[in-house]
């Protein structure tokens, strides 16, 4: 009996994941929820202790996974962390100046920031694998003319792709997966210890067992052909698909976010890491002062990340620019829309990117955004925008001191509105499948 | 049984013999001993390169080590040295070479004549003295010096001394023994008047079953389809080859596709492949690192596998692991260099041959890939020609004639 071809969806990622989808989860979701649609369509999980594929169901959500009502009140969970992080900072306050000096240096506090994000992973590692020693479901049956699609984040599962790849030589089924970008593996400083080897593999594997890869950028496209070449590795058939970015949908906050006021901050979004470059807006505000410029304040929205110590203590402590500078985070998205929807204009100073989601969100939002000039960031908006190189200070503090004047800026708005049109995620969903087709 | 008393002399014990010149210089003992009345060995050698010895080997002492640890490269001129200038050595070899009063001398490997040829004039012994060559070494030992970033200085005053010595024992030799066509030529140029060509062979023992299941099952936990094995001692030319011809970005080789690395080099790639670069993070994808294998692990391994690489770039002599390659009758995938005599199998099937490192790495590919065409009956009987008895046949006849 001839055997029907079955697209596979692994939405390993989407079951692991308890809170508020953040970017990969969301493109998981958005390309499931496309081909949900379909009839030759099966979905399957990892489990990751077992070692086993296990077919399940995709349940689309009633409201959009990035935004929520309910996000409008922090959870129960984000009040424990803020709770948390709020009694640690008092303790710290009431300990003596000399305790505080030896205790909390600035390497001490990346190294307790790093251990509390290895601590979260290994929490996260292990409530999946208390998951995964449950019951299971049917195992998901993978058979020759199938086509398995990986869009989510493998390399959490180091047997993953292995043991995909043992599948795909026996069962003889395609595989293509999503590309986001080779950061960790050719910018291995952007990163904590201990990434660098288990992506790097994951890359390896994933090149050398794919029918197909479908990068978020040209430029995370180029990267993945370096990568190849430099590992002398077949390079597969790599198409491209652009991100959805039609962010609209979730209602603003009533009333001001915190103190600030409409129209009179600048905003820069993303996690507080190294790659996202914070250090370059401090010697912007700092350049700013000396030069006698007065610049609107800066918020940073944003988690903190790894190895930003020094920058934080800076910016939360130069009398310059402390109370030029705000960092902000544990919002929700209606927060978020609040903040982009009343800002001047947004800054993203990011050293390295696979797309650069606040780019494209800023305009969304109708709002320019001031990009740095590396790696996808250019491909957002093209000619529409202007760059800045990410270690030129001067010539960021230049481009926003441009659009400070209210007549440029509006103009240049108006430009955004009829030109950038936000991509939407069915289209993302078209342009991906398009390729799965065609792939071989 | 011949009438003649032999003593073979080395740098390195033959007790547990691993690399290639040990197995060498033990097949040279077995054939003598098979042919001829009294044979003895001695070897004058480091203990921290060789912690196993046999009854007549003369450890060096304190001083020698110490130089040796500061110049591990130069530990055979070292060595040598101490026979003649370190009292508690010069004693012992001595007391043999007056206690024994040996026929013939075989001399295996330049080195240790840097020390011999004083004292056999001081003990007033004039034995027939064999010049056995493995390389021409002042040649070799200069370029694997200067590739170990030596200061070009050094490595010429090394190469210097050992070209004089080599110059010296080809023309005091009474037989020039050498395992290639162009060593012996070489060595010819510079005295030696009677030569006999003593290729390198091998003992390829057959897998025991326990063996060869231990590396099925490797095999099938590990999802492994393809072998490819490379076998070699920490010998510098050995990493030198591999990192040319083959190197350590192996995105090249299929995903159920190994290569195993057996032998001391398998240490040389565990400690140096661990930096923060791409090719060291996924070296270890496709290569295994075996270690020292007993012989009958070894044996399975290679019966099992379905490419031996031999990329030799470098060194003199022939190759011992050439002869391994083909009585394993693998499919192999060579450079010119390792077929140095052993050119009359170079049209034996399920072999690939280049120097060009790209064309090596698409002929492994290549040779994974290809079906395995049997020899015929006249093939394999050439090949069996490799097997050590046979390729000391030679050595013993003219030696006999001494």
């Amino acid at each position: 009996m001839s055997h029907a071809p079955v697209i596979w969806i692994d939405l390993t990622d989407l079951r692991a994941w308890s809170g508020h989808h953040t970017g990969i989860q969301r493109v998981v979701y958005h390309l499931a929820y496309g081909y949900s649609k379909r009839e030759d369509v099966r979905f399957f999980f990892y489990n990751d202790a077992r070692r086993i594929f296990v077919e399940t169901q995709f349940i689309p959500l009633t409201e959009d996974p990035g935004s929520s009502a309910a996000d409008m009140a922090p959870s129960l969970k984000g009040r424990l962390k803020q709770k948390a992080v709020q009694t640690a900072r008092g303790l710290a306050h009431r300990a003596p100046e000399s305790w505080r000096r030896a205790i909390l240096t600035p390497e001490n506090k990346n190294r307790l920031r790093h251990n509390y994000h290895r601590g979260r992973h290994f929490l996260s590692k292990l409530r999946r694998s208390t998951i995964d020693r449950g019951p299971v479901g049917p195992e998901a049956v993978f058979s020759a003319g199938d086509t398995v699609l990986i869009m989510g984040k493998a390399w959490d599962y180091p047997n993953l792709m292995p043991d995909l790849g043992v599948l795909r030589r026996s069962l003889h089924f395609k595989l293509v997966q999503v590309i986001y970008d080779l950061i960790p593996s050719l910018h291995p400083h952007l990163f904590g210890p201990g990434l660098f080897r288990q992506y790097t593999q994951h890359m390896f594997e994933v090149a050398a067992n794919s029918d197909g890869l479908v990068a978020i950028s040209k430029s995370s496209k180029r990267d993945m052909e370096r990568f190849c070449k430099e590992l002398r590795l077949p390079v597969p058939p790599i198409g491209i698909m652009r991100l959805g970015d039609d962010v609209m949908s979730a209602a603003p906050h009533p009333g001001s976010v915190g103190s600030l006021e409409a129209g009179e901050y600048i905003l820069c979004v993303g996690t507080l890491e190294v790659r996202k470059n914070h250090a370059l807006l401090y010697s912007v505000w700092k350049l700013a002062k000396l030069r006698g410029i007065e610049l609107p304040k800066l918020v940073i929205v944003g988690g903190r990340g790894w190895f930003t110590g020094d920058v934080i203590y800076a910016l939360e402590h130069d009398p310059d620019v402390r109370d030029q500078i705000q960092i902000v985070s544990g919002i929700s998205d209606s927060q978020l829309t609040w903040l982009y929807q009343n800002c001047r204009l947004t800054v993203f100073p990011a050293i390295y990117e696979g797309w650069g989601l606040p780019i494209a969100e800023s305009l969304a939002y109708g709002k320019l955004c001031l990009p740095s000039s590396t790696s996808s960031m250019t491909e957002i908006a093209g000619d529409l925008l202007e760059y800045f190189e990410p270690f030129d200070a001067a010539a960021c503090l230049n481009l926003i001191v441009k659009y400070l004047d209210k007549p440029v800026l509006a103009s240049k708005e108006a430009e955004i509105a009829s030109k950038y049109h936000p991509t939407s995620w069915d289209t993302t969903y078209e342009q991906f499948d398009t390729f799965v087709r065609s792939a071989y | 049984m011949i009438k003649k008393k032999i003593l073979i002399i080395t740098t390195y014990p033959i007790a547990n013999a691993q690399h290639g010149g040990q197995k060498r210089t033990k097949a040279i003992y077995d054939a003598y001993k098979a042919n001829f009345s009294e044979v003895k060995f001695m070897a004058v050698y480091y203990r921290g390169f060789y912690p196993v010895a046999g009854s007549l080997d003369v450890a060096v002492g304190e001083a020698s080590a110490r130089k040796i640890q500061q110049s591990p490269f130069t530990g055979d001129i070292i060595v040598s040295d101490a026979i003649y200038r370190e009292p508690k050595v010069r004693r012992k070899v001595s007391s043999l070479l007056q206690g024994f009063r040996p026929d013939v001398i075989h001399i295996e490997q330049v080195y240790p004549y840097l020390g011999l040829k004083p004292l056999l004039k001081e003990l007033g012994l004039k034995p027939k003295l064999i010049f056995g060559s493995q390389n021409v070494e002042y040649s070799m030992k200069e370029e694997m010096l200067l590739g170990l970033g030596v200061d070009p200085a050094v490595a010429k005053a090394a190469a210097d001394q050992i070209e004089g010595l080599e110059h010296e024992l080809a023309a005091d030799c009474d037989l020039l023994a050498a395992v290639s066509t162009s060593d012996l030529n070489e060595h010819m140029k510079m005295g030696a008047v009677r030569s006999v060509l003593a290729p390198n062979g091998i003992e390829l023992l057959p897998a025991t079953a326990a063996a060869s299941t231990y590396w099925q099952n490797y095999f099938e936990k590990h999802h492994i389809s393809k072998k490819v094995i490379f076998v070699g001692s920490a010998h510098p030319p050995n990493w030198f080859g591999f990192e040319k011809m083959i190197g350590n970005r192996l995105g090249f080789l299929p995903p159920d596709t190994k290569l195993f690395l057996a032998g001391s080099i398998s240490d040389y790639f565990s400690q140096g492949y661990t930096r923060e670069r791409l090719e060291d993070a996924t070296f270890w994808l496709r290569a295994v690192a075996c270690g020292r294998l007993s012989d009958d692990s070894l044996a399975a391994l290679l019966e099992l596998c379905d490419v031996v690489v031999l990329p030799i770039t470098e060194g003199g002599g022939s190759n011992l692991k050439t002869a391994e390659a083909l009585l394993s009758g693998r499919k192999i995938v060579a450079t010119n260099h390792a077929f140095r005599s052993y050119e009359r199998y170079r049209d034996l099937p399920n072999l690939w041959v280049t120097d060009n490192p790209d064309q090596f790495r698409e002929n492994l590919t290549k040779a994974l890939a290809a079906p395995f065409i049997a020899r015929t009956p006249e093939q394999q009987k050439s090949v069996e020609g490799v097997k050590w008895p046979n390729v000391m046949k030679d050595l013993v006849k003219e030696v006999s004639q001494l």
